[in-house]
């Protein structure tokens, strides 16, 4: 029996699995701590809130439109949280190749190494993220679950988080497109930077990003002041845009595309000892 | 055309070239601007051997094995296994390269999940052998990898490489971490699957524990090959003897003392038989690689 030296989808699935079944607890931690983590704190927020001049009963009583305040926080909690899970299980796609023991065993693997980096592509970036969206939705059902056993069922004043974005998915488009891209900046310091990843990556963005201001004040206050920007960062045809989410799509695609190549090159490139 | 020859020498040519690493002109170096780690090392590795590669500590041996096994890139030269460079590491040629390295991080699950998850990519693994394997360690297949001592795991592991069944078997400093029966017992596992399309690489500066094992020396120093012999040509070109004899010392190429007497290494003129003894001939070569070069290569320089 041969081994085929081109690209094998089974080969690079049964990559994927051999990463998940190595590692079990790993990953069902991650589950548990994005279910267990949105859970509590959706309980905690609307416990704190509800007693508060949000209540609904005094909103009835006094006339107000009623507005569940708790499922707002607990959007910025999601958004925060996805940001850290996106960006934290992005940078340990490589995490093996941190130590020359599992870089070995890595690259010993009879596999291509697009199969290789595929494999990990699919796991710690659209996987990742599905699972943690998923788990995300478990935590805010019991939180729903929960409150409305303490406040009662049908009264409509428990919300879930489905209703809000629901009624702005626009903003949950571009809050989706900018954890696409940065998840493409945290995959690529994977590769580069196979151990403390997360850390490096966030300084090497904390950097660029200042330069990027402090460029971006300079240019605005002695260069362009009166020619295409309204606002140091942002170019004008940003900010005129109709559809602000296409652009940002867009951007953060261009980004992320530019930042997987960087990452697969990265990868062709590996050696048992990182020179 | 007398076509029984040709395909006589057609077989011959085939059977003496299917699984041979070539290492032609090979130089290496880890950073940029450092030194030469290897240099200008040309070796061809031929199958049903079991090479033993022998060398100081930073001579180079691990490197060398690496770049065999494709995971460093040579500044320089080329490995190939069967005419393909190994360091294109296509899935063809990793099919056919197992290396156990000196340190390894096997995944805290039970060995039958580890088949099944890695025994695919290996299309000649036996379940049969590696069970096999295992009981010449004193060992069975139903163990949890986690729950395993540092000396347990490389028996595992080295009993899973041999299952695997690959053509070129690498084994970095095999015999660290064994305890005493499982070195005799790593004896009796290679000795006993030896077969004739199978290269076996073994590099150690433990030689006693290989000594008897190996078909051929390749001792590296100073970035570079001191000597490459079969055992069969260092025992016709050298007679080693334990002696008190203060006119064999004398005349000795090398000689070191020891509680029953000195340990000697001679020119072996008289076709004497004697029994390798590696660990001498390591620190012969060490004090006087010239010498060890010239009466190789059959010349009297060293007289």
């Amino acid at each position: 029996m041969t081994v085929s030296d081109k690209f094998s989808f089974g080969r690079m699935m049964s990559l994927l699995v051999k990463q998940v079944k190595e590692r079990p607890r790993v990953f069902l931690m991650y589950l548990l701590l994005i279910f267990g983590g949105t859970a509590i704190m959706g309980l905690s927020i609307a416990l704190t809130e509800y007693p508060s001049e949000s209540n609904y009963q005094y909103c009835l009583e006094h006339g107000f439109t009623y507005s569940d305040r708790s499922v707002y926080s607990e959007i910025a909690t999601w958004a925060f949280t996805f940001v850290i899970a996106a960006t934290v299980y992005a940078s340990m796609a490589f995490n093996r190749a941190k130590t020359k023991q599992g870089r070995i065993s890595m690259m010993m693997v009879p596999a291509l190494e697009s199969e290789k980096y595929w494999a990990a592509w699919l796991l710690y970036v659209p996987v990742f993220f599905i699972v943690a969206v998923v788990a995300a939705l478990w935590g805010d059902l019991v939180r729903y679950v929960a409150l409305s056993c303490y406040f009662g069922f049908g009264t409509g004043m428990i919300q879930t988080v489905f209703n809000v974005i629901g009624a702005d998915w626009e903003g949950f488009s571009i809050f989706t497109s900018v954890i696409v891209g940065l998840q493409s900046f945290y995959f690529l310091g994977a590769i580069v930077w196979p151990s403390n990843s997360f850390i490096k990556t966030f300084a090497a963005l904390s950097i660029i990003g200042t330069v990027y201001l402090i460029a971006g004040v300079t240019m605005y206050y002695f260069l362009l002041a009166d020619v295409a920007v309204t606002e140091p960062f942002v170019p004008q045809q940003v900010k005129n845009a109709t559809e602000p989410w296409m652009v940002c799509w867009g951007v953060n695609i261009l980004i992320s595309i530019i930042n997987y190549t960087l990452a697969y090159m990265r990868l062709r490139e590996t050696q048992v000892i990182q020179r | 055309m007398n076509w029984n020859k040709l395909s006589t020498f057609a077989v011959y040519y085939y059977t003496n070239t299917l699984n041979m690493i070539s290492i032609t002109n090979l130089s290496f170096r880890y950073k940029r601007r450092g030194a030469m780690v290897l240099n200008d090392v040309s070796l061809d590795l031929e199958p049903g051997r079991v090479y033993g590669l022998l060398g100081p500590n930073g001579a180079g041996k691990s490197t060398l094995l690496y770049l065999i096994a494709g995971i460093l890139k040579p500044v320089a030269g080329s490995v190939t296994l069967n005419d393909t460079a190994t360091s294109r590491l296509l899935p063809s040629t990793l099919a056919d390269i197992f290396l156990v390295p000196e340190e390894f991080d096997l995944p805290a699950i039970s060995l039958s999940r580890y088949v099944e998850l890695n025994a695919c990519y290996y299309p000649r693994f036996s379940m049969e052998d590696l069970e096999r394997h295992l009981s010449t360690f004193g060992m069975t297949s139903d163990v949890n990898l986690g729950q395993l001592s540092l000396g347990q795991k490389k028996k595992v592991f080295m009993a899973f490489a041999l299952a695997c069944n690959t053509a070129v078997l690498l084994m970095d400093e095999p015999t660290n971490g064994l305890d005493i029966p499982g070195k005799s017992a790593f004896r009796r596992f290679i000795a006993s699957n030896m077969t004739d399309d199978r290269l076996v690489i073994i590099s150690t500066h433990q030689v006693k524990d290989v000594d008897n094992l190996l078909d051929h020396v390749v001792m590296l120093n100073s970035n570079t090959v001191l000597a490459s012999a079969s055992t069969g040509t260092l025992c016709d070109r050298f007679y080693f003897a334990t002696t008190s004899n203060p006119t064999v010392i004398s005349e000795a190429l090398y000689a070191t003392p020891s509680i029953l007497g000195t340990n000697v290494i001679c020119r072996n003129e008289r076709g004497l038989d004697s029994r390798l003894d590696l660990e001498l001939l390591f620190q012969f070569a060490l004090d006087n690689p010239q010498c060890l070069t010239s009466i190789l290569n059959n010349s009297h320089d060293c007289e």
